[in-house]
Formats: C-alpha cells, sequence, structure tokens
C-alpha cells in the first residue's frame, strides 16, 4: 500500500510474474539437473570409447550454454524485476530478510557460468578427469543455488517458526523446506533426462544414440519415485489451512490436483516402455510427449503450491495484493483511500464514486484480476448482480471466498469499488 | 500533494548501511568493468564492421568473439548490485521502478535478444555475409537502449519531485526526460564505456601477443587509441555533467564534500595517468589507473546519490543484525572464488599443453 500500482491493460500482473516465472523455471530446473547428468553421459561416451557420444554431450553442453546460462540467467533477473514491479512491499520483504541467502546464491550462479563456460570450452583440451571434476563443480553450484531459492519459495508458502522468531534459518529451513529439496530435485533430474532423451534419439551414429538413450533414460526414470515421495512429504508437511486450501476451498484447482498423480503414472509407464519397444523413427516424437508432460508436471506443482498459499504472497504476513493485515486494519478504520501512499483520491465523497472506486481496485484488486481481461476476470463474476450484490460479494471476500484476501477501507469505500466495477461492466455493455 | 508524502517506508535491514554500501560498491566497479567491456567492445566492434572489409578486421574479431561470455558474465555481476541497491534503497528504487515499469521490464527482453545477437555474429561472421552488420548493430542498439533505461531509473529514483508525473500516466510509459543531468549522466556512461572497451581489447590483445599472434601488436593499437580519444571525450562530457547538476551537488565535489572532493580529484589524476600511460604503450599501467578511476567515479556517484536524498530522508527502522547467514555468504564467496580460480588455471594451464 506504499508503493505505485502500474496500471496494465489487457493483463494483469499476476500473469505476467506467472508467465516469467514459469518460462525461468522449465529452463532453470532442466539445468540444475543437467549438470551432473553431463558429467555421467561424458563418463559413459570416454568409457566406452565412442567419439560420437562425446562430441554429443559436447553440443548438448553447448545447449546448456545458450539456454541455461543465458536464457535462464536472464530470465530470473527478470523473475525479481517483475515481481518487484507488481509486488514490490513483498519483494523488499524477502531481500531484507534474506538478502544473504539472495548473496550466496549468486556467488553459486557465478561458479555455475564459469564452470559450465570453462567445461564447454573444455572438451577435448583438459585431461579427463580435470574435464570431469569441472563438470562435477558445475552441477553441484547449480544445485547449490537450487538449495539456496528453494529455502526462499518454501518461506513463503510455510514461515513457520518465523512468525515467531523472525530468525533467518527458522524462515529458511520452514516446515516445507526439505520436502520441496526432495521433490524439486527429483523433477531436476527427471527434466534434464527428458531434454537429454529427446536430444539422444537424433543421434545419427546408432551405437552413439543407444549409449546416450541409455544414460539420459536413466536419468528420467529413476527420480520419478523420489518425486511421489517428495510429493506425499510436502502434502503431510502443510500445515492445516495451506492444507485445507490445496485440497478443499479452491474448486478451480481441482482439476490440476487430480491430473497431478495420472501424469506422474503416464510419464513412468512412457518411460518404462520406451526404447526397448519402439522402433526408431518414432522415439523423437514420444520422447517430446514424454518431455511435455514433465513440463506439465512443473506447471502443475508450480500451481498447486501458489494456490496453496493464497489469499497470501508470504503466508500469514503480505496479502496476495501486497496489503499487510496491519495496513489493511489501518484502513477499516481511518479509509484505504488516505492510508495508501500512492491513491489520486484521498476521501469517498457522493462526487468522486467512480474514481474513488479505481484507486481501491488498482491497490486492492487489480494485481489478480483482469477488468475484461484474462485471468481472473471479475465482469462474468458480476454479471447480473446489482450495486448491493457486488457490495455482498466484496463484503464475503476473505470469508466466503477464503481465497481472497478480505476487502479493506471502509463501507463507503466499499460502495465505491463497488460502483466503480458496476459502471465498467454496464459501460461495455453499452 | 507533497512529494515526501509518497515515499515509502524502508524496511530494516539486517546489519548497518554502510555495509551494504561497502558491498554495493565493490560488486557495482566489477559489474561496470564488465559491462562497460561489452557495451564499448560492441561499439568498437561495430564501427569496425561498417568501416573495413571482412579481412581488415581480425585483431577485432576475434575480440568480438568474447563479448557474449563477457556479456554473460556482466549480467551475472549485475545481480548483486542490483540485490545491495534494493537492500540500502529499495523504497526508492521501487517506487521509480514502477513508474517507468514498462521500460524497467523490457530491459529483460533486450539483454537476452543483445547476448543472442552477440553470440550469432561470433560464431557465424562469414556465414553472414553482410547481415553481420545488420546483427552487430542491432545488438548494439539493444544494448545502448538498455543502458538509457538505466540512467533514467538511477536518475529517477533520486527525485521523488519528478515522481508526481505518475498520476497523469500510469501504465509505465513513462521516463526522466525532464532531468537535465539525463543526457550528459547517460553519455558520460557510454562514451566512458567506449573508453574501456578499447582497453579491454588491447588487454585481449596482450594476452595473445604473449602466444605469439600475429595480429596481437595491431589490436593493442587499436584499443588504445578508442581508449585515448574516448577519454577526450569523456573530460568534455564530465564536465557537461559537472555543469549540469543542481549547484549544491556540483559544490559537492568542489569542496562541499571531503570524500567527494577527493574522489573527484583522484578520478582526474587518474584519468590523466591512463592516458599518459596509453601514449606510452603501457596496458598494464593504463589498465590499473583506468580501474583505480572507475572505482572512484563510483564512490563519487554514491555520494552524488547522497546528495540527491539528503533532503528526502525517511525515518530508518532499526536495523538488525545477523551474524550466521553474514558468515554462510562470505564462507561460499571464498569457496566460491576459490574454485573459480581453481577452474581457470586448469582452463590455461591445457591451453599452454595444446
Amino acid at each position: 500500500m506504499d508503493y505505485p500500482v502500474w496500471q496494465l491493460w489487457g493483463i494483469n500482473g499476476g500473469l505476467l510474474v506467472a508467465i516469467i516465472s514459469v518460462l525461468h523455471v522449465f529452463v532453470a530446473q532442466f539445468a540444475v539437473g543437467g549438470g551432473f547428468l553431463l558429467v555421467h553421459a561424458a563418463t559413459r561416451a570416454e568409457r566406452a570409447g565412442s567419439a560420437e557420444a562425446t562430441f554429443w554431450v559436447k553440443r548438448f553442453t553447448r545447449f546448456f550454454l545458450l539456454l541455461s546460462m543465458v536464457f535462464g540467467g536472464v530470465s530470473g533477473v527478470g523473475i525479481w524485476v517483475i515481481i518487484s514491479l507488481i509486488s514490490p512491499a513483498a519483494t523488499s520483504l524477502l531481500v531484507h530478510r534474506f538478502v544473504y541467502a539472495w548473496a550466496t546464491e549468486w556467488v553459486f550462479f557465478l561458479g555455475e557460468i564459469v564452470a559450465l563456460l570453462v567445461y564447454y570450452y573444455g572438451f577435448g583440451k583438459m585431461r579427463f578427469e580435470d574435464h570431469r571434476n569441472v563438470g562435477l563443480l558445475y552441477g553441484l553450484f547449480a544445485y547449490l543455488s537450487l538449495f539456496m531459492i528453494n529455502g526462499i519459495i518454501t518461506f513463503m508458502l510455510t514461515p513457520g517458526a518465523w512468525m515467531q522468531t523472525q530468525g533467518f534459518w527458522d524462515g529458511f529451513f520452514n516446515p516445507t523446506f526439505w520436502p520441496s529439496l526432495l521433490f524439486r530435485s527429483a523433477l531436476c533430474a527427471m527434466l534434464s533426462g527428458l531434454f537429454g532423451l529427446v536430444w539422444a534419439s537424433l543421434i545419427d551414429d546408432e551405437r552413439a544414440r543407444e549409449l546416450m538413450t541409455g544414460v539420459t533414460r536413466l536419468w528420467a526414470l529413476v527420480p520419478i519415485p523420489f518425486m511421489a515421495v517428495g510429493a506425499w512429504w510436502y502434502i503431510g508437511a502443510l500445515p492445516a489451512p495451506q492444507l485445507e486450501m490445496v485440497l478443499r476451498r479452491t474448486a478451480d484447482i481441482r482439476p490440476f490436483l487430480e491430473a497431478f498423480p495420472w501424469v506422474l503414472a503416464a510419464l513412468m509407464v512412457g518411460g518404462l516402455a520406451f526404447f526397448t519397444r519402439l522402433p526408431s523413427g518414432a522415439r523423437v516424437p514420444v520422447a517430446a510427449l514424454l518431455l511435455v508432460l514433465g513440463l506439465c508436471q512443473v506447471g502443475t506443482f508450480e500451481w498447486v503450491r501458489e494456490t496453496g498459499r493464497r489469499p497470501w504472497i508470504v503466508h500469514g504476513v503480505i496479502w496476495s495484493n501486497g496489503i499487510t493485515p496491519e495496513a489493511g486494519a489501518k484502513s477499516d478504520l481511518e479509509g484505504m483511500l488516505k492510508v495508501a501512499r500512492w491513491s489520486g483520491v484521498k476521501q469517498v465523497a457522493e462526487a468522486n464514486m467512480h474514481e474513488a472506486g479505481r484507486e481501491l481496485w488498482q491497490v486492492q484488486c487489480a494485481n489478480c484480476h483482469g477488468l475484461g481481461a484474462p485471468m481472473i476476470d471479475i465482469l462474468p463474476r458480476i454479471a447480473n448482480r446489482p450495486l448491493t450484490g457486488v457490495e455482498a460479494l466484496i463484503t464475503g471476500q476473505g470469508a466466503l471466498q477464503g481465497y481472497m484476501p478480505p476487502f479493506v477501507g471502509t463501507p463507503a469505500e466499499r460502495r465505491a469499488l463497488a460502483t466503480y466495477l458496476v459502471n465498467e461492466r454496464d459501460a461495455r455493455r453499452h | 500533494m507533497e512529494p515526501a508524502s509518497l515515499i515509502p517506508l524502508a524496511d530494516a535491514m539486517p546489519g548497518p548501511a554502510w555495509w551494504f554500501e561497502i558491498l554495493l560498491l565493490l560488486t557495482f566497479v566489477l559489474h561496470l568493468l564488465l559491462m562497460n567491456t561489452v557495451l564499448g567492445g560492441t561499439v568498437i566492434v561495430a564501427v569496425h564492421a561498417l568501416r573495413k572489409p571482412a579481412s581488415e578486421q581480425g585483431p577485432v574479431r576475434d575480440f568480438a568473439t568474447r563479448l557474449p561470455t563477457a556479456l554473460a558474465l556482466a549480467i551475472n555481476l549485475g545481480v548483486p548490485p542490483l540485490l545491495f541497491v534494493q537492500v540500502l534503497y529499495g523504497n526508492f528504487f521501487y517506487t521509480s521502478s514502477v513508474i517507468m515499469a514498462l521500460w524497467w521490464l523490457g530491459i529483460v527482453g533486450l539483454v537476452m535478444l543483445a547476448y543472442y545477437g552477440l553470440y550469432i555474429f561470433a560464431i557465424n561472421h562469414d556465414e553472414l555475409g553482410t547481415r553481420r552488420i545488420a546483427v552487430i548493430v542491432l545488438a548494439l542498439l539493444l544494448l545502448v537502449a538498455t543502458s538509457f533505461v538505466f540512467s533514467n531509473n538511477m536518475t529517477l529514483m533520486l527525485q521523488p519531485e519528478r515522481w508526481l508525473a505518475w498520476f497523469e500516466r500510469r501504465d509505465g510509459a513513462l521516463l526522466n526526460l525532464g532531468d537535465p543531468t539525463l543526457i550528459p549522466r547517460w553519455l558520460h556512461m557510454l562514451v566512458g564505456s567506449i573508453a574501456i572497451g578499447g582497453l579491454a581489447l588491447s588487454l585481449f590483445h596482450v594476452r595473445r601477443a604473449s602466444w605469439g599472434a600475429p595480429d596481437a601488436a595491431e589490436g593493442i593499437e587499436t584499443g588504445l587509441r578508442w581508449f585515448s580519444h574516448a577519454t577526450y571525450a569523456q573530460i568534455a562530457l564530465g564536465i557537461w555533467f559537472l555543469m549540469a547538476l543542481p549547484r549544491d551537488l556540483m559544490l559537492r565535489f568542489m569542496g562541499g564534500d571531503t570524500l567527494a572532493t577527493a574522489a573527484f580529484i583522484l578520478g582526474l589524476i587518474g584519468t590523466a595517468l591512463a592516458l599518459l600511460a596509453a601514449r606510452a604503450r603501457s596496458v598494464a599501467l593504463a589498465v590499473g589507473a583506468a580501474v583505480g578511476t572507475v572505482t572512484v567515479m563510483a564512490v563519487m556517484r554514491a555520494s552524488l546519490r547522497e546528495g540527491y536524498l539528503a533532503p528526502w530522508a525517511q525515518p530508518q527502522p532499526v536495523n538488525f543484525v545477523e551474524t550466521s547467514p553474514l558468515v554462510l555468504f562470505l564462507a561460499s564467496a571464498v569457496c566460491g572464488v576459490a574454485a573459480i580460480i581453481w577452474m581457470l588455471r586448469l582452463m590455461r594451464s591445457s591451453r599452454k599443453g595444446a
């Protein structure tokens, strides 16, 4: 409530965050598992004395360089940029509370980049053992950056004892840290295996292809039971409110929740049945399909996690619209327009209901809701309601609609918001 | 509306402000040197691609192959100053970022495209034919645009009185164009980058000369020429920038503030030393003097920021101290740097063996 709100047209902030994050997570997780996979593949190629397989590993490494180092690295900064634009107060909290965790993650990221560059340019130039050790360092650094970011992401979902102590380690090693780490580690390994499987299926030389297919298939398959254990542990570690949010209170995530084990099973069966039975021509499309299923896993998992966190950005600390319960309580007493620094209207009056409502919409709703725009469009939700009905809907926020933060502000402000919404809806009808 | 009432409250920091200022300064200098190498290097490569046939671009063309890697590292080293500026000045920085959100978010795409442009230019140089000129010029424009967006945000965050424009336009499309210091400050950075880019070119060829590369001497010469010319232009631009500053801020460098004045004098000495070293063809000395100059310029920049923000002093929350996370960071930094040195040594020894 301290910051200006970026007024977007045609898309809302939440959707922008989601798009950039999902793209980053796909690529970054694949890169995290990929470090060790590269070393494994290179070692197998060396032992088998297959120059073609070694050449393939080098080309696969270049793919990492171009996709994971650059796209992954820049989109990672992109997440930072977009969350600071959409949720500056929450970003500020995460930065200030975990500055050394971020800084440590940066060190690991730097190590990861240097190791990847040395590994790529060192192919065929270094002693095999040295080259392998550099590859292992790459894998280790990549994994450690996951370790660090995992602490911050899980803190947002389950701050745990931090709520009482405000201590760094209580926040970092929070109730879902370890199950999430297990799940994500397995996910990263599986994704790198699936990416590798597609690439390995394209190798011309039959011996090299079979060799690399064997390696990547192993990486795609072995993590799957660990993912299942991780998911089960994760669910078990969720405190009651988050679990309830995931399981019961949101109807809109049910399809994802129910699809999750099926997608997992499909992956497992597909992976198992894979190479012993398929003709070579069918391998690439099947591998690609498996990869898409794997990405669906990522999408589902992230979606469920985000939903479990509703209606908070940091559970119990900052609501998803960036307002803290303290600022909310103050707004209920004094009026949100007065409390919000960047509101152009400071008080509701008969003459400024629409303008005041627009300010309230921007501060409290626009982060998650579209207004005739994609993602949780508000217009269908108020389509047939009179002004009092829209007001009733707003009153129910945070109680009847527990996945939403409560409306904060005075009754006059609630009426102003309802007026604005009804006006906007009616203007679009004419 | 009072601009002061718009400034969000600062969050408490896990340590004293001076400590984060030091971290910010150190990491910013590293980022600046690499970023200048990429930006200035791309200017040099693009100008050579435009003016000379492919056959005459030997030393610059080899240098161009290193730019994508330098950009990847520059982006990486941009992360810690971005982190520490948020710790110290988040309430100013987030606000200005939202005001110009469209442009600020745009840098993500600009930098990514610039990287791929530099990469395509380096890898497919010969296959591209004359299209390589379009590729490198495009990459350059993307980097220049990024630098302009940065200059806008870094000046806008310091001037809450300019934030009022947001009430007229809330779609994030604003820039800080009304600020008279914007253009000289940006040009000062841009031309400074060309100078550092020239030195980086020379340094690159000093290493190649030690391996006996035939065009290394020409590369060293070309780089020093770019450095000297850009630095002479930089003196004029620096004066323009200084004159464009509000009077009280300008006077900080004229005795008003001891640290700022000392940094200014050291900067002038460093610049003169670097120019003399360049004339004497001593690349190592020129690089040393330039790195020192960039460091004191970063101190001047920090002092200027302090001057800008002085009238907007906010009630500071009580900072807290957390030792063990700091130890984690320092330990990871020591191990990380050790691992990096080890890997680079391996790389070097494998090159020598090859």
